[in-house]
């Protein structure tokens, strides 16, 4: 809790100083992605996955990548774990984890740091699944596998855990197979099974995404509760600014492989900056408006991608510069981070030409 | 059976008092799909997947039909459209019972009632050019090959699609622009309603409301009726005039829009419109979301369905089905306490 208050701290004096709390050297972020870059090889052509991608994340906070399919958020996650498939490669960059390069290890050193230090949470809480095998046997395998825990100790941890995540009768439900479960009750064995060595880095990959308004809450509520109060760090990944809004304390904007806004949620809702965030914010429904502004156009091909900025051939402000050369991440007045020739948060002016 | 517009008749559950002319009638709408079982695949049961539905839509408006999966709504639109057989029940359009008609018959009303499908991918034949499938309807209807052209590049266009789209095929287009294609076949007829199943969930949100943005335009241009099914409440209540909630196959609400979200009557109502995430951090709830999950459909709790999760249930929610009664002249709403 104390690393909270600390870190809060640090935040409200970021605002007055504007200084980026990256470059503070009070405090070590718990995970450092620097300058990632994923690229996948389809045939002759080279996709930009993720493109340069830097980001910081705190212990207690949770961390937003947010943006559209394609955009490279969820190929960062794999990066940082070391999951990507087969095609695709890490070209350069780093990810320390409390100063320790993951990219770095040898494979045994990394499989001690998944499901241990960092572990993650799919969309997909049925196919993440083993449906051959019991709830609490896929819990335990964790522990077993982390801890060196033998089976019978490993399997009433994992009741118990499944108890802390909120599963109505643990004791009875340890046993169940997957397809006994409603996909909310499986999403919570999930991350059950995602927290059971207590891990300090959660990676959630748009964990609300399959399951319904209602439970969505509620799973959202859960895991803000356990990075809060075990003081962990989360990176969340979703498309949905609902979401965002809801449970993240400071986000990341991506578009076709690079971060385009970055900064406090507060912050990114009240006065967005980049013309996409501005665009995406804007896209969605407000009561009693039956029109919407759109962003026109649509993602550009990752395998063929526009010159300059990235975003410059939907963008109502790109001018000639934005067709050159891609722009820089800068730091603004406000505290965010954003990367556009032309920041600012130019609302109603963007509304009618959106 | 045909039944005259100026036949006086007595008012039924499911009217609307003082409206204007609906242009669908769903009157008891019930689907029971069987659940098979044991060795030789024996029916043991039933799934009431749609129970006792009946509401209408009136002329030119936009209806929405909310809830969460498996609350029965696809399956009620499908029925509509007669894709799906009801167990018992009608749909009766424009004064015409269509639910009884040969297929000889519902023909004509097949061309008036269209529908888009949630899945861009899963909906456009992909060995066919864009030609063929937006043209099929018409082909079907008997229109020349040489007036065919003529109207699907004309849709085409309508829907923001190149006109050099005609002969290519589904795969080279974006997700956007195949729920384009869809929305051009389905009018390609100019029917006068258009039933949308989540025509934009599988959609990213730049293009959700590009795609909503043209579903609207269409509809002023076209004097469009709608039934527009969601689980996206947020886009539910900026699209629609009125609203039905579904809750394991009933109606548990109805009413204008905007005066069911900010006042709605039965608790699940409520609770779904208190899920939707604030678009403003510093608005953050904190308070409590319902507890459990919506139960299993083969199941369903007696009573009122919604009292395991109900924080307002009293002993007679358990026993007793409320039923959907009037609130004020155009609200109906399912509950016991309310």
């Amino acid at each position: 809790m104390s690393n909270v208050l600390i870190y809060n701290v640090l935040i409200s004096n970021v605002d007055s100083n504007t200084v980026s709390p990256l470059n503070d050297p009070m405090t070590m972020p718990l995970l450092e992605v620097k300058d990632l870059m994923t690229h996948f090889s389809i045939e002759d052509k080279t996709l930009h996955a993720v493109d340069g991608v830097s980001f910081s994340l705190f212990r207690g906070e949770i961390l937003g990548l947010v943006g559209e399919s394609g955009c490279g958020k969820s190929v960062t996650a794999l990066s940082i774990l070391r999951l990507v498939p087969d095609s695709g490669k890490v070209i350069s960059g780093q990810v320390l984890l409390e100063g320790e390069d993951l990219l770095e290890m040898d494979d045994n050193e990394i499989r001690n740091v998944r499901g241990n230090r960092i572990s993650m949470v799919f969309q997909e809480p049925m196919s993440a699944l083993n449906p051959v095998f019991t709830v609490g046997d896929q819990v335990a395998e964790v522990l077993r596998l982390h801890r060196g825990m033998d089976k019978s100790a490993a399997f009433r941890r994992a009741a118990k855990l499944l108890g802390q995540v909120g599963i109505p009768d643990p004791a009875r439900r340890v046993s169940e197979y997957p397809h006994q479960m409603s996909g909310g009750m499986q999403q919570r064995a999930l991350i059950a099974m995602a927290m059971a060595c207590e891990p300090d880095v959660l990676i959630a990959d748009e964990p609300t995404t399959a399951l319904d308004v209602t439970v969505q809450a509620q799973i959202l509520r859960l895991i803000e509760e356990l990075i809060h109060e075990g003081n962990r760090g989360a990176l969340l990944i979703t498309h949905d600014l609902g979401v965002v809004a809801e449970v993240v304390d400071r986000v990341c904007v991506m578009y076709a492989g690079v971060i385009v806004e970055m900064g406090k949620v507060g912050d990114l809702f009240s006065a967005p900056q980049h013309p996409y965030t501005i665009g995406l914010i804007n896209s969605l429904p407000t009561p009693g408006r039956r029109r919407f502004i759109a962003i026109g156009g649509s993602v550009p091909d990752l395998m063929d991608l526009p010159s300059g900025c990235r975003f410059h051939p939907r963008c109502p402000r790109a001018q000639e510069v934005c067709t050159q050369e891609e722009p820089e991440l800068t730091l603004t007045e406000k505290g965010n981070e954003v990367r556009c020739y032309f920041p600012g948060n130019k609302h109603e002016s963007l509304r009618r030409a959106i | 059976m045909l039944l005259s517009r100026k036949q006086a008749r007595e008012p039924e559950e499911g009217d609307l008092i003082e409206s204007t002319t609906p242009l669908l009638k769903v009157k008891h709408l019930t689907k029971i799909f069987p659940v098979k079982g044991g060795t030789f695949g024996k029916i043991v049961g039933g799934v009431r997947a749609v129970a006792d539905v009946s509401f209408q839509v009136r002329t030119g408006e936009v209806f929405g039909l909310v809830g969460e999966s498996g609350c029965g709504k696809t399956t009620l639109g499908r029925m509509i459209l007669r894709l799906t057989a009801p167990t018992s029940g009608g749909v009766i359009f424009d004064n015409v019972d269509i639910s009884e008609l040969s297929r000889q018959k519902l023909r004509p009303y097949r061309h008036r009632m269209q529908i888009i499908f949630q899945d861009p991918f899963g909906s456009l034949n992909p060995r066919k050019t864009v030609g063929a499938i937006v043209g099929e309807p018409l082909r079907l209807s008997g229109m020349s090959a040489g007036k065919v052209k003529v109207n699907v590049e004309e849709m085409l266009a309508t829907v923001g699609l190149p006109v050099d789209s005609y002969s290519r095929y589904p795969h080279e287009f974006s997700g956007g622009q195949r729920q384009r294609l869809g929305i051009a076949r389905a009018l390609s007829l100019r029917p006068d309603f258009l039933l949308a199943d989540e025509p934009v969930s599988a959609l990213d949100v730049s293009i959700q409301a590009q795609i909503l943005n043209l579903l609207m335009t269409l509809k002023e241009q076209f004097n469009l009726t709608m039934l527009f099914i969601s689980h996206d409440l947020r886009v539910i209540r900026s699209l629609c005039d009125r609203v039905a909630v579904m809750y394991l196959g009933r109606l548990v609400e109805e009413g204008p829009v905007e005066d069911v979200y900010t006042n709605p009557v039965h608790p699940y109502t409520e609770a779904l419109v208190g899920a939707i995430p604030e678009l403003d951090p510093d608005m953050r709830k904190k308070d409590q979301e319902p507890a459990g999950e919506v139960p299993s459909p083969i199941e369903p709790p007696p009573g009122c369905h919604f009292h395991p999760r109900c924080p307002l249930v009293i002993d007679r929610c358990s026993v007793e089905v409320p039923e959907l009664s009037y609130r004020n002249k155009d609200r109906r709403a399912r509950c016991h306490v309310r």
